[in-house]
């Protein structure tokens, strides 16, 4: 099998599982014990006006119809009219997509170099009082639930001990959150710290594996430089695992971004989520649904990817 | 859209109201506590943008008349008055509203005179015509969230008399009505307002943006009628969506004040030298409703066993962090006839046990009912009830606690559900006990055209313009309702806001709404 079909092997694979993501978002979020027609008039709600507006949102339907309609409306890009704030759904999460995907983005950036330096060396160094404390702290981090090291972050560089960030960030409206640097410090470094410590254990086990193999122990044996080994032999074939984990680690972010946006008050697709949960705001929950569910699904496919790209083994089977 | 109907109760009366103070004198303060003192205040500064935090979303409306959420109550009260407030003694007064004097003719008929030369924020000199519209738009039976009011006045009943003068006819005597008209949802508007119209109102400052679970910005009304107020050039309050962004935000000093600090951080803001608290215990409850007519709660065995087995200063101490005095089933602290029989809701466990054992429950047969709540309801404190009762009845009885997401729209006030929890701002006796029997009748007490005695003594008091007939009266609703009634409220709850040092003209007197009744519409805030 080349790669091309590998790839779209996995692609086919992966459009099965959203088309099976989606079904399992609509039909759960349409059972909510909740009446859109009801969360969308409010109080003002009548009757009459109840049973009109159910008629119009085609509400009277069956769901599976109901389902196909959906399904075909978010196929033509059309995700549906957000009913609190009666703006489209992508008018209304646009600027906040765009918002979540800065720290996100920043947060990959960041941690993942961080993570493979952190990880190799700790294998390296293996058994070092650096490589245990590392394996203690990165554990440490890895125990802690995201809103814990957030508020921790806070309570040391925000509110308490020192006030050198802001505790929670303020975005004018239509403004980028680049425009307030100090203010994305904190949720990014929450995003990455909770990143860390699960690329970077996985980094040194796989290295500490590949270190152990034969082909390195040949490699230096036919007397290649230390360099070359860890380079050219060691480091690609450890990254195999790494990737895996990488990219569940971003989709991770996708979900965590959903603590740190409430806890910093950041105005992304995460407070957006919360927020439409809370008010029952079924397009805004579905869309924000398929779209984390979108991004594991895509993640790990470029994962899968990757990993065969750079595991020379892996390369072989495929031809 | 649970909160959002709850809150459509404040919207109408659910917000404090002092008892019959113009109509009978001498209403004191009992029941008021406060939590540090005030320093005395420096001169005004001019000048600045105060920004206020509050927990919102994107459900959060601006309508002068109406509202869901305590986010609307902040917005509503930055840029609308009324025709009465209250005073520091919490008496109907006009010293902030638009009404110039108010004369009662008899409980059902007031002529209310009205301030010369109130300008709306669009410049519009206001007249009777608004004054009028106002009115019938919050009596209007068409109009959602009008049943308060609407009972005792219709569109009919307002009548103009002169340029600056207008009559309000009651539907029935009302010996109440002034504290009724002195809440602050009750504002004037130009003729024809609406929600989706301009936001035009007659207060301190004018809207000048608002996104709905982001912010909105109010500026300065420069022709405010209220020579040299307001003091601030603006306001700008900033929704958080939790109550710990919040408070971090505070404490960090991203924002001036923070409206709603959760009882738990208290002791975090107080150690900030740079904050102060304002917390006040004014009399907001949160009961559990036992329905009268309803099994298990049809014997009142039941009832008072339930009363009886709990230790309400541990529900304040689980659910409210201790913040927060002891109730002993009444309600209205603030009114001079609050509690007149003494009667304490003791704790008396082998007593609830006998009752509960007369009631024919037993080890093997249990009282057993689920305990329904919001999550935005006070859920500890049905949590800590229910730990209460099954622990302290060793298995005789068994309550469950359910918090479903949809509770207002499927548990509260449903028939045959079991127990459930409400809440209400402190309002006067007569107020509250009309809220209970005829707006939202939770207990199913005393329905229209029974022969309940409590109905037969609240219509006799309302109607009851001697004050010592009318202390009696409600003295014998109290004592029925004591032993009666199908609420069990443990306690009055603290309301608790911070802010900085900075700001300046708040200070912590009674007050139902947060922060200083929002520093009356700010106009007496300014930052230092």
């Amino acid at each position: 099998m080349s790669i091309f079909k590998f790839v779209l092997r996995r692609l086919a694979f992966g459009l099965g599982a959203l088309i099976a993501i989606s079904a399992a978002i609509f039909f759960v979020t349409q059972g909510l014990p909740a009446d859109p027609a009801k969360t969308i008039l409010g109080r003002d709600a009548t009757p009459e006006n109840l049973e009109a507006l159910r008629a119009i949102l085609g509400l009277d339907r069956p769901l599976l119809s109901q389902y196909f309609g959906w399904l075909t409306d978010v196929v033509r890009g059309d995700f549906g009219t957000s009913f609190t704030t009666q703006m489209s759904v992508s008018t209304y999460l646009g600027p906040r997509f765009g918002n979540s995907l800065f720290i996100m983005l920043i947060g990959t950036i960041v941690s993942i170099p961080i993570s493979l330096l952190l990880g190799g060396y700790m294998a390296l160094k293996r058994d070092s009082l650096f490589d245990s404390s590392s394996s203690f702290a990165t554990l440490v981090f890895a125990a802690l639930p995201e809103f814990v090291m957030g508020t921790g972050l806070i309570v040391i560089f925000a509110t308490t001990v020192f006030q050198w960030f802001p505790a929670v960030v303020f975005l004018d409206e239509g403004a980028a959150p680049w425009s307030d640097p100090m203010g994305v410090v904190l949720p990014i470094t929450t995003l990455v710290l909770g990143c860390i410590p699960y690329v970077s254990r996985t980094m040194r086990a796989s290295m500490v594996e590949v270190l152990e193999s034969d082909y390195i122990e040949m490699a230096r044996l036919k007397g290649v430089s230390e360099r070359n080994v860890l380079l050219r032999h060691a480091f690609p074939n450890a990254l195999g695992p790494v990737f895996q984990v990488s990219a569940l680690n971003i989709a991770y972010l996708v979900g965590g971004a959903v603590i740190v946006e409430r806890l910093f008050n950041y105005p992304g697709v995460g407070s957006a989520l919360t927020d439409a949960i809370r008010v029952r705001d079924l397009p805004v929950i579905q869309f924000l649904s398929l779209l984390i569910g979108s991004v594991y699904v895509l993640t790990n496919l470029i994962a899968d990817v990757a990993t065969v790209l750079v595991t020379p083994r892996l390369r072989t089977t495929l031809k | 859209m649970e909160e959002h109907d709850d809150f459509i109760i404040d919207v109408s009366r659910r917000n404090f109201v002092k008892g019959a103070g113009a109509l009978a004198a001498g209403l004191g303060l009992a029941g008021f506590s406060s939590v540090g003192a005030y320093a005395a205040p420096m001169a005004p500064k001019k000048g600045g943008t105060l920004k206020v935090g509050i927990v919102g979303g994107t459900d959060d409306i601006i309508d002068a008349q109406y509202l869901f959420k305590l986010a609307d109550v902040l917005r509503l009260n930055i840029g609308w008055e009324g025709l009465m407030n209250f005073d520091n003694k919490f008496q109907p007064s006009t010293e902030h509203g638009l009404a110039e004097s108010v004369e009662v003719k008899s409980l059902s008929k007031y002529v209310i005179k009205m301030k010369k030369g109130i300008e709306f924020h669009n410049g519009k000199t206001m007249n009777m015509n608004d004054v009028i519209f106002s009115w019938q738009r919050l009596v209007d039976p068409k109009l959602p969230g009008t049943k308060g009011l609407g009972q005792y006045l219709s569109p009919a009943g307002l009548k103009k008399i002169d340029a600056n003068t207008f009559e309000m006819n009651l539907l029935q005597p009302n010996a109440d009505w002034l504290t009724s008209i002195s809440q602050y949802a009750n504002t004037i508007v130009p003729v024809g307002y609406t929600r989706n119209g301009p936001q035009v109102g007659t207060g301190p400052f004018k809207l000048k943006s608002f996104t709905p679970g982001v912010e909105s910005t109010h500026v300065r009304h420069a022709n405010y009628w209220d020579s040299g107020k307001p003091y601030l050039d603006g306001v700008r309050v900033i929704n958080f969506s939790s109550t710990d962004a919040l408070v971090n935000a505070l404490l960090a000093g991203q924002i001036h004040a923070a409206v709603g600090v959760p009882a738990a951080l208290v002791p975090v803001v107080k150690k900030n030298k740079k904050m102060k608290v304002i917390e006040t215990s004014a009399g907001k409850i949160a009961p559990i409703v036992l329905p009268i007519d309803e099994a298990p709660f049809n014997d009142k065995r039941v009832r008072q066993a339930l009363r009886m087995i709990i230790d309400r200063k541990k529900i304040i101490k689980q659910a409210l962090s201790g913040r927060g005095t002891v109730a002993n089933d009444d309600f209205s602290p603030l009114d001079a006839n609050y509690n007149a029989n003494g009667y304490v809701a003791k704790q008396d466990v082998p007593r609830a046990l006998a009752l509960l054992k007369a009631a024919g429950y037993s080890k093997s047969n249990p009282l057993k009912f689920t305990l329904w709540t919001g999550s935005d309801n006070f859920p500890e404190v049905a949590k800590s009830f229910a730990e209460q009762v099954n622990s302290l009845s060793g298995g005789v009885a068994k309550v469950e606690v359910g918090i479903p997401s949809d509770y207002w729209d499927t548990k509260y006030m449903a028939k045959n559900v079991g127990a459930y929890t409400t809440y209400w701002n402190p309002k006067p006796y007569l107020v509250q006990a009309g809220q209970m029997l005829d707006v939202y009748d939770e207990t199913h007490l005393a329905p229209k055209g029974s022969n309940n005695p409590y109905r037969k003594w609240y219509e006799q008091a309302l109607a009851e313009r001697n004050p010592a007939k009318r202390r009696a009266l409600v003295k014998k609703m109290q004592a029925y309702h004591n032993v009666n009634g199908g609420y069990i409220v443990p306690f009055f709850l603290n309301v608790i806001d911070a802010h900085s040092t900075k700001v300046q003209g708040l200070e912590q007197r009674p007050a139902s709404l947060n922060l200083d009744t929002f520093g009356m519409h700010f106009k007496r805030v300014w930052l230092a």
